[in-house]
């Protein structure tokens, strides 16, 4: 059928089958902001401004066009983000002008819907509150930001079209008094330093100048410079995987099992293949056999090795069966259910202590895995570390202190989903543009899967909408690339928003059990760590993130004795792998409540304790060198510390002191309603020591420009931003002379990718190395032949000028064209590259405020602050998003997020809603503070931001819920249900209690 | 692309009524769509042959009659709580019910028919609509009828309003969710006018229900049908405490 409406103006007049969505029909218009994140229309991505009486402005309303047939908007006038304003540059709505300015975009996927939902707004109500602004965002999911800075960004905006003035945007930064060194200086690992020579082409020597800090003397790092992606997130550009068009694109979907645990006996594809516009079905029959790992990981990728693209047998419900190429979504769909496939239904497992006992379903009897500890048990890895003798000091100890705690299953949840094109070039190379935190890791992975060298593949990584660690696999390469194989056709698959949930990647499940001794001081004196953990139906990140569980469960406080214990099993449930804080969460979910369950126990202030306890600048981390996430690891002395700072910013923020004011606690309208306040203190790693590596090629152009070349991944952190940001302070130009690109395996130099918290640490040094050649490159070039008679190493780059002590000075722009075309002709250009052997650990304090209903278990978080020692931030507004963002995925975690399975092991929550991500307006308030402490060996002072967000908000909502009730709760997540029944089971044997009572005194 | 072969688009309440009692193919009726496309989509129904649009069937009109307002069916939510006396009534019932429906995006689509056709158990607008004893008017192909919301079991026919009676004087909400925005695990909506007082109960059986109904609560992840049972007794209370 044909249908007609006009979009930003421009009249459009389409043919339609009637059940063709508002959204893919305005992507075919190639209205690419429009953009897809569920099936349930329940994302807000995908939100559109609609009416059908274009004549009355008013009347325009914000509507999910993946919700709606194209055939409903026949006669309607749409609005899109591409039509909000001009298409240069320049041109800007001021809500476009003010997300760039407030940080609002982080990944941007989201952006183009907030956009829309805030100019509807604006529209109607040009002074709107907070309160209004949050209902307004309120139906666009965003799972980077925390809506903070986007909710400030509408407010401004709204101030901006008013015609009042904005302030400038601020963040909250205190200093912590430390002096250090600027730059960072070059080291052995035998020194300890951060610096080690990363490959034949680093040469560069850094000089240190001894400084004190606060503020840092700086032009554009440690600045809020705009996010040099901003413009064309803001406007909606196609900047993502799936916003291309390839000729002759054919749509790959995967078949998934619907059983947890079965052997595929017989698989008939052959009335899939039949029908017209299928241009293939791969089956196991079809698909070489070559086993691998799919974690996105160094080479050799940690064991096991228990995948293979298609089994002959499902190990859980969502495992991979079967994939179709076809000409169009619809016959994909056809196809994908035409495929005829027998199971021969086996026993499944889903709970991982079951997993290991005797006779338990193996969840992997196939006799080619590789590297899997105890088949025969389930079990994929038994790790096993000791320092000292725990078991002598805790006989010794004082006091000894035991806990338990069970930790659940969450999911990523990027708002854009897990997607591939792929396909060969002109030079008979394979093409695959994909989503992924790790494209050097993906080639290097998927090589062998599909029989080709390296050299025959190139992976492009566009923009990419969200990861969190689920892009840190090789998770659809390698179909979508069969599938372009088997075709010779360009190949687009995307997950499913319920495969999302079913067959992509998740937080790994614990139960930890804690057993610490203190010495008659109150020093701990041994912590034993007991662990086990679900991998699910594969191996992937089970051994590296359980390794972590353990280093931060045992880091955080010094510990003369140590040890972790800890089995990994496998179970029929979809498979979980990276998630921001990666076994950090978990850990710290145990050892925060332990921690104060102990000293509240000795009688002693829970900070106190902890204070006396911690990690102090000069310590050593015992288990660094113990446990390198599935190698040996390298030894870690702490050289920056802000907690002190953390935690004193921290309790004024929150008002810590209300957790002695009885009337605070206790709501006087509503006695069922009891306040708390909770601290949690965290501590994370910056990169994986003596292992990541990040390089970076700078090259300058005619006009005094830069290209900044980088593998490094910006899955929408920033870092794309903090790294321009470091290779403009080194050669004193403006944040817009660096031209970023990042990242496409034929052209920028390799990086592990975007995990581990790594980037700014990392490719940051990579980078400043790089930035400190160049600079040196141009020096020599312009004392040669602008300044003759002084030493290259005496002059300096500052606003765009070579710049000599005796006053003289020349711009970059002619020099530039100097050494390309007229004397001594040649590329002014370096790579180098970075690894570090430290990974000096961010540290930060993690409040939450909450009420508990005590009659309904329901608990309301109202504040999240959390103080943060990342040492000098390099742009302190996408850190301060960073944490704002982490804070709010991890009360997710906390209170709300859980995939809860029946007794078959099928997901009952696979989309948004049922999986309950906060929205904007039942958002609490979010505090960041940035603590600033200079470390040493980072690029500029630079710690790692990323992940240690994530990590302490659950422990902070338990300790907070026990300052309100005097209720422990050691499962997560707090759902009312389970919350009431804890406080029904407290209540028990107090009522059983008092009856004994009564009827002794009767 | 949801799973749609055929799309009707009726000019009148009485064509769409007739096309929907068509037994050759079976037919639904799309109202804004905000649940039955996604379920189309996500192939989670697939017993349709094709869907008829209601939005030229004239059904957008919002009637004050004497001691009711008529809303037709294909009134957003959007549309019933920016309505002067409908926004306001009752303490404001309507659009704090609606806002438990989800976010503005949804309610710019969700109707007001839909609303009452789904009958989803956590529906506080629809409980919400029977504590303000609203009736149903619903066409057979034929003739107009008019029910009871609290008497209607089973949608069998086009609905095209909903009569909501303005007596209503106080009401109150009250609600367990695991977030304060989620949809509830269970909830109750009081009304009180000088006829007396109703409350209707959400999470509490598979509609919406009156408190004397039968209780048969969903056992699901979000709260076991034992929780409910424990809970209900407290939203209605809390319910009720708003009024006074």
């Amino acid at each position: 059928m044909q249908v007609q409406f006009t979009v930003n103006g421009n009249q459009h007049a389409l043919d339609v089958q009637p059940g063709e969505l508002l959204r893919t029909a305005l992507r075919r218009l190639r209205y690419y902001s429009v953009k897809f994140g569920d099936e349930h229309a329940r994302s807000g991505a995908d939100a559109v401004l609609l009416t059908y009486t274009p004549d009355q402005p008013r009347s325009y309303r914000l509507v999910n066009s993946g919700g709606l047939l194209a055939a409903q908007a026949d006669g309607a006038a749409i609005i899109t983000a591409e039509g909000l304003s001009g298409p240069r540059d320049y041109e800007l709505h001021p809500l476009q002008e003010q997300f760039v300015v407030c940080g609002a975009i982080q990944c941007g996927y989201c952006t183009p819907a907030q956009l829309l939902a805030a100019k509807k707004l604006l529209d109607d109500n040009p002074a709107p509150s907070e309160h209004e602004v949050r209902e307004a965002l309120a139906g666009v999911l965003c799972r980077c930001t925390g809506y903070l800075k986007p909710v400030e960004a509408v407010l401004r905006a709204a101030a901006q079209l008013r015609g009042e003035e904005v302030v400038p945007y601020q963040v909250h930064i205190i200093d912590a008094p430390e002096a250090g060194e600027w730059p960072a200086g070059d080291s052995s690992p035998n020194d300890g330093g951060g610096f080690e020579d990363g490959g034949a082409d680093t040469q560069t020597r850094t000089k240190t100048i001894p400084v004190t800090l606060a503020p840092p003397t700086t032009a554009v790092v440690n600045k809020s410079e705009p996010k040099v992606d901003a413009l064309k997130l803001v406007k909606g550009r196609a900047v993502f995987a799936d916003d291309v068009e390839l000729p002759g694109m054919l749509y790959g979907g995967l078949l998934t099992s619907p059983h947890a645990h079965a052997r595929i006996t017989h698989i008939d594809a052959s009335k899939a293949r039949a029908l017209p516009g299928v241009h293939a079905v791969l089956t196991h029959l079809e698909v070489p056999r070559v086993l691998y790992a799919s974690g996105g990981q160094s080479y050799p990728n940690p064991p096991p090795y228990d995948q293979v693209s298609l089994d002959n047998k499902v190990r859980h419900v969502g495992d991979r069966v079967a994939v179709v190429a076809a000409e169009t979504r619809e016959i994909l769909q056809q196809a994908l259910e035409l495929i005829e496939v027998e199971y021969e239904l086996l026993p499944a497992v889903f709970d991982p202590v079951a997993a290991m006992q005797e006779g338990a379903p193996l969840v992997h009897d196939e006799p080619d895995a590789v590297d899997i500890h105890d088949a025969q048990h389930n079990v994929v890895h038994h790790i096993y570390v000791n320092h000292g003798d725990v078991e002598a000091a805790l006989a010794q100890a004082a006091h000894v202190y035991a806990s338990e705690y069970t930790v659940h299953q969450v999911q990523q949840a990027s708002i854009e989903p897990h997607i591939v094109l792929s396909w060969w070039d002109e030079d008979d190379r394979l093409v695959i543009r994909t989503s992924t935190q790790v494209p050097f890791h993906v080639r290097r992975m998927v090589a062998p899967l599909l029989g080709l060298p390296p050299r025959k593949i190139r992976v492009v990584k566009p923009r990419i909408g969200g990861g969190f660690g689920g892009k840190q696999e090789m998770l659809l390469e390698d179909l979508c690339a069969h599938l372009t194989i088997a075709t010779g056709r360009p190949v687009r698959f995307e997950y499913t928003r319920e495969q999302e949930f079913t067959s992509s990647r998740s937080r790994h499940p614990q139960i930890l059990r804690y057993r610490s001794g203190v010495d008659a001081q109150g020093r701990l004196v041994a912590t034993d760590l007991q662990v086990i953990a679900d991998t699910g139906a594969y191996g992937t990140h089970g051994l590296t993130v359980q390794f972590v569980t353990g280093f931060r469960g045992l880091s955080t406080y010094w510990l003369p004795n140590a040890r972790f214990d800890c089995l990994v099993a496998y179970t029929n449930k979809p498979t979980p792998g990276a998630f921001r804080g990666y076994g950090a969460p978990q850990a710290l979910f145990g050892l925060e409540q332990h921690m104060e369950e102990f000293a509240l126990e000795l009688g002693l202030d829970p900070v106190e304790f902890k204070r006396r306890n911690w990690v102090k600048v000069g310590q050593t981390l015992p288990l660094a060198k113990a446990m390198g996430e599935g190698r040996d690891g390298f030894s870690q002395i702490v050289r920056s510390n802000g907690l002190n700072e953390c935690v004193a910013a921290g309790e004024q923020a929150v008002n810590w002191a209300r957790r002695d004011d009885p009337a605070w606690k206790q709501d006087a309208e509503r006695p069922h309603i009891k306040r708390g306040i909770g601290l949690a203190i965290c501590m994370h790693g910056t990169g994986i020591a003596g292992l990541d590596m990040g390089a970076a090629s700078i090259k300058l152009n005619d006009d005094g420009s830069f290209n900044l070349l980088i593998g490094a991944t910006d899955l929408g952190t920033g870092s794309d931003t903090v790294l321009a940001q470091i290779a403009a302070e080194t050669l004193g130009v403006p944040l817009e002379k660096i031209l970023v690109y990042s990242s496409d395996t034929d052209f920028t130099p390799f990086d592990t990718g975007a995990y581990a918290s790594s980037t700014t640490y990392i490719s940051g040094g990579a980078v400043l190395k790089a930035a400190e050649e160049v600079r040196e490159q141009i020096a020599v070039h312009a004392a040669k032949h602008f300044m003759p008679g002084i030493a290259a190493e005496r002059l300096w780059l500052e606003d765009g000028l070579v710049v000599a002590p005796d006053g003289r000075s020349v711009d970059l722009e002619t020099l530039a064209l100097h050494s390309l075309h007229q004397a001594d002709q040649h590329q002014i250009m370096a790579t180098a590259s970075h690894m570090s052997y430290l990974s000096p650990p961010p540290f930060a304090a993690q409040f939450a405020e909450v009420e508990v209903d005590t009659q309904t278990g329901q608990v309301t978080c109202r504040q999240l602050v959390m103080a943060v020692d990342c040492g000098i931030a390099i742009n302190p507004v996408t850190a301060a998003g960073q944490v704002e963002g982490g804070m709010l995925q991890a009360l997710g975690y906390a209170l709300c997020e859980e995939m809860v399975y029946d007794a078959q092991g099928r997901l009952l929550n696979p989309k948004f809603g049922d999986y309950r991500i906060y929205s904007a307006d039942e958002t609490p308030e979010l505090k960041a503070i940035l603590v600033q402490t200079y470390e040493p060996s980072g690029p500029y002072g630079a710690k790692a931001v990323a992940e240690i967000p994530m990590d302490g908000v659950a422990p902070a909502i338990a300790n907070a819920i026990y300052d309100a009730t005097g209720l422990r709760l050691r499962d997560l997540p707090f759902t009312p249900e389970r919350v009431w029944r804890a406080l029904q089971a407290a209540d028990e044997p107090e009522t059983n209690q008092q009856e004994v009572n009564q009827k002794s005194h009767g | 692309m949801a799973l749609v072969k055929t799309l009707y688009r009726p000019n009148s309440a009485a064509e769409a009524a007739a096309l929907l009692t068509r037994t050759d193919e079976k037919l639904a009726a799309l109202a804004g769509g905000s649940s039955l496309i996604a379920a189309l989509e996500a192939r989670t129904r697939r017993d349709l042959d094709g869907l008829v649009d209601l939005s030229r069937a004239g059904l957008h009109r919002i009637e004050v009659e004497v001691d009711a307002v008529r809303a037709g069916a294909m009134v957003t939510l959007s549309q019933l709580l920016e309505h002067d006396l409908l926004g306001s009534l009752a303490d404001g019932i309507l659009p704090r019910a609606a806002a438990g429906e989800g976010p503005v995006n949804l309610r710019n689509v969700a109707t007001l028919g839909g609303v009452v056709a789904t009958g989803e158990p956590d529906s506080e607008l629809y409980a919400a609509l029977l504590a303000l004893d609203a009736q149903v008017v619903l066409h057979d192909g034929s003739r107009e009828h008019t029910l009871r919301l609290a008497e209607m079991d089973a949608v069998d026919a086009l609905i095209t309003a909903v009569r909501i009676p303005t007596a209503g004087a106080r009401a109150g909400l009250a609600r367990i969710a695991r977030t304060p925005a989620d949809r509830p695990i269970v909830a109750a909506v009081a009304v009180r006018s000088a006829g007396g007082e109703r409350v209707a109960l959400c999470g509490a059986a598979a509609r919406p229900m009156l408190l004397d109904a039968a209780l048969n609560p969903p056992d699901d992840f979000k709260g076991s049908a034992a929780y409910r049972l424990a809970m209900l007794d407290i939203v209605v209370q809390r319910a009720r405490a708003e009024m006074d």
